[in-house]
């Protein structure tokens, strides 16, 4: 198992590394930076003056290392729109979001779960058909005409909770919703027929003709048809994290997504790649914590990357 | 102590009723083991399933007969009395260990499991004990292995030891070696055998290799189309059929054959549950069929060596 997890958190920081030098890269194919730091009516001394304050006069090597030291140590330079650091920006922004999509995952997985679970037990039956019919619903709405929909019902007609902002756990309740709708639907899905498959399986028949408790077979279906739900699922959730731009403009939610709108809006380009930076990492991190659930659940995945079982005596 | 009489079981494909086994009477003692002999498709399997209880409705159902294991008619068991009979009375040896065998979970959580008898402190060493007299060597070590990291035959031994460890009075072994290499086939036969013997187990044995049934089985039942055909002491069936189709298969799986000799095979296939004919179900295919064949089915006939038959035109030898 330790050997599997340094194999996957070195993979991870490969990865981290690709991504990192591809977004230095390409910000230097647009063109000369500093004229794109620079705000549009500058003057070409102005130009110059913040070439020299962001070191782009530098060699590329050094400008890069620079870069990698930067990230290494959290510092992703200064923001020109709000004149802050960019780590001071993200860093807030992201918890939030990071508040937001976790809510609605959690939500999503639970619920997920436990519709896909019992209509692929009982597939065919009348709660069956109603699941897949709210799975197929829950892909098809878009979110923020989703969002609109649960203002209109439970802020404006019902008065329950609020419409927008940041104020505490009832204000969370709305955004996550309609963030939850379409990976709880991929995951109620992806449950039901994944638990249809091994209920067909001869293990799920051995396992009866033991004898065990339903709740001893249930076990059993359900940890085996979590294989591929833990892998969309970890998929989705990163997908939530950055699919949130919509859902928290439309709430008024103070997260990354809204700070990117903000960034690019602005021409803010050092907090722009600061975001880049850090939805990579955080995206990096849920991968690995996907492998990890992945070879806590799969004894096979464990051993596979460690050396060969040893072979099995045999004697009669 | 396994006695099935006039069992019909049906399965629902597609709205539609189709019968899988008609009509079939069995009787195991206790100690005695039975080979049931059909191709795929001759309801073999499904007479094992009836009597776990497996064919539920939506899939299918028993439709009449009664299976009685020592006392109690399994057909009127209520779920919970089911599952006590399966937890406590019947082993159940897979066809494809690979398969039937969890593969999240260690041999050892999957044998505790059919195990419920055993008290807590003394399963690990009951579980040793058990998998050693399989022929697994240092099953102490191999407790908290999963089964990828065991070979074909030493997981068949794992199943048999879930199958074996409720200490059970009836043994269903579901085509046991038809997914293992030739080698380790005849090392898990003669481990049934030996099995059986030592714990007076009734062991009903499916297979479609009459020939292996003779090294398992004193008694066998051939099954064609969803009905037992020819049943009786195996080699007296086998030295001696009375049915051509119990004849067909022997000549089917004839040792005697040398190269560049025609195989004896069976001409035509098996019928289809959802078309099955009016009278014998073999008479389609049956070289020495009659008018009387293809109309009605024939009645069971008692042969004074103890086997009996169900069949217009019994061969004569």
């Amino acid at each position: 198992m330790t050997s599997y997890i340094l194999n996957r958190l070195l993979q991870g920081l490969i990865a981290m590394w690709v991504i990192v030098t591809i977004v230095f890269f390409l910000a230097r194919l647009g063109g000369d930076a500093a004229a794109l730091l620079a705000p549009a009516d500058a003057t070409p001394e102005q130009v110059e003056a913040i070439r020299v304050s962001y070191g782009l006069d530098q060699p590329v090597y050094l400008q890069y290392l620079d870069y990698l030291r930067g990230i290494v140590t959290l510092d992703l330079g200064q923001s020109v729109s709000y004149r802050q650091p960019v780590t001071d920006l993200v860093v807030p922004a992201m918890l939030n979001t990071a508040q937001l999509a976790l809510t609605g995952f959690v939500i999503a997985l639970v619920v997920g779960i436990a519709l896909g679970a019992v209509a692929g037990m009982r597939a065919g039956s009348r709660y069956d058909q109603a699941v897949r019919a709210l799975s197929v619903l829950g892909q098809s709405v878009p979110p923020f005409w989703l969002g609109m929909l649960l203002v209109l019902l439970f802020s404006i007609t019902l008065g329950w909770l609020p419409a927008f902002g940041s104020e505490g756990f009832t204000s969370l309740i709305l955004p996550a919703c309609a963030l939850a709708a379409f990976p709880l639907a991929s995951i109620a899905r992806l449950t039901r027929s994944s638990v249809l498959e091994i209920v067909g399986r001869d293990q799920t028949l051995f396992e009866r003709a033991k004898g065990v408790s339903p709740a001893v077979l249930v076990a059993h279906i359900l940890r085996n048809a979590s294989l591929p739900v833990v892998t969309l699922a970890g998929i989705q959730l990163g997908a939530m994290f950055s699919g949130t731009i919509v859902v928290e403009n439309l709430f008024a939610w103070p997260g990354v997504g809204q700070l990117a709108i903000q960034a690019i809006q602005a021409r803010d380009y050092a907090l722009i790649q600061g975001i880049v930076v850090i939805n990579t990492l955080v995206f990096v991190a849920l991968l690995f914590l996907v492998d990890l659930s992945y070879g806590w659940l799969d004894p096979r995945v464990r051993t596979n990357s460690s050396a060969e079982p040893q072979k099995a005596g045999v004697s009669a | 102590m396994l006695q099935i009489t006039n069992l019909t079981t049906h399965y629902f494909f597609g709205g539609q009723v189709t019968p899988a086994a008609r009509g079939v009477t069995l009787n195991l003692p206790k100690g005695s083991a039975m080979a049931i002999v059909g191709e795929s498709g001759s309801g073999k399997s499904t007479v094992a399933m009836s009597v776990m209880r497996m064919i539920r409705p939506p899939i299918g159902d028993i439709a009449e007969g009664e299976i009685r294991i020592g006392g109690t008619d399994v057909t009127r068991a209520t779920p919970r009395q089911m599952r006590e009979l399966l937890r406590t009375q019947i082993g159940f040896v897979p066809q494809d260990p690979t398969t039937a065998l969890d593969p999240l979970y260690t041999i050892r959580s999957q044998i505790v499991e059919a195990m419920p008898h055993v008290e807590r402190a003394r399963r690990d060493e009951v579980i040793v004990e058990l998998l050693t007299s399989l022929g697994i060597v240092d099953a102490a070590a191999r407790l908290k292995q999963h089964p990828h990291q065991f070979s074909g035959g030493m997981r068949q031994r794992v199943a048999i030891a879930i199958a074996l460890a409720k200490e059970p009075q009836l043994l269903i072994a579901d085509e046991p070696t038809t997914a293992l290499d030739v080698t380790t086939q005849i090392g898990i036969l003669r481990l049934l055998d030996r099995l059986r013997r030592e714990r007076h187990l009734t062991t009903m044995f499916i297979t479609h290799n009459i020939r292996v049934a003779r090294l398992v089985c004193q008694d066998v039942a051939v099954m064609y189309g969803g009905v037992v055909v020819e049943s009786g002491p195996l080699t007296v069936v086998a030295d001696n059929p009375s049915h051509p189709y119990t004849r067909a298969l022997l000549d089917a799986s004839s040792l005697d054959v040398g190269p560049r000799q025609r195989l004896r095979a069976i001409s035509g296939s098996p019928p289809s549950l959802t078309a099955m004919p009016p009278g014998c179900p073999f008479a389609p295919r049956c070289p020495s069929a009659t008018d009387l064949c293809h109309q009605r089915m024939p009645a069971t006939t008692r042969r004074p060596d103890g086997a009996s038959y169900a069949c217009w035109n019994p061969v004569t030898s």
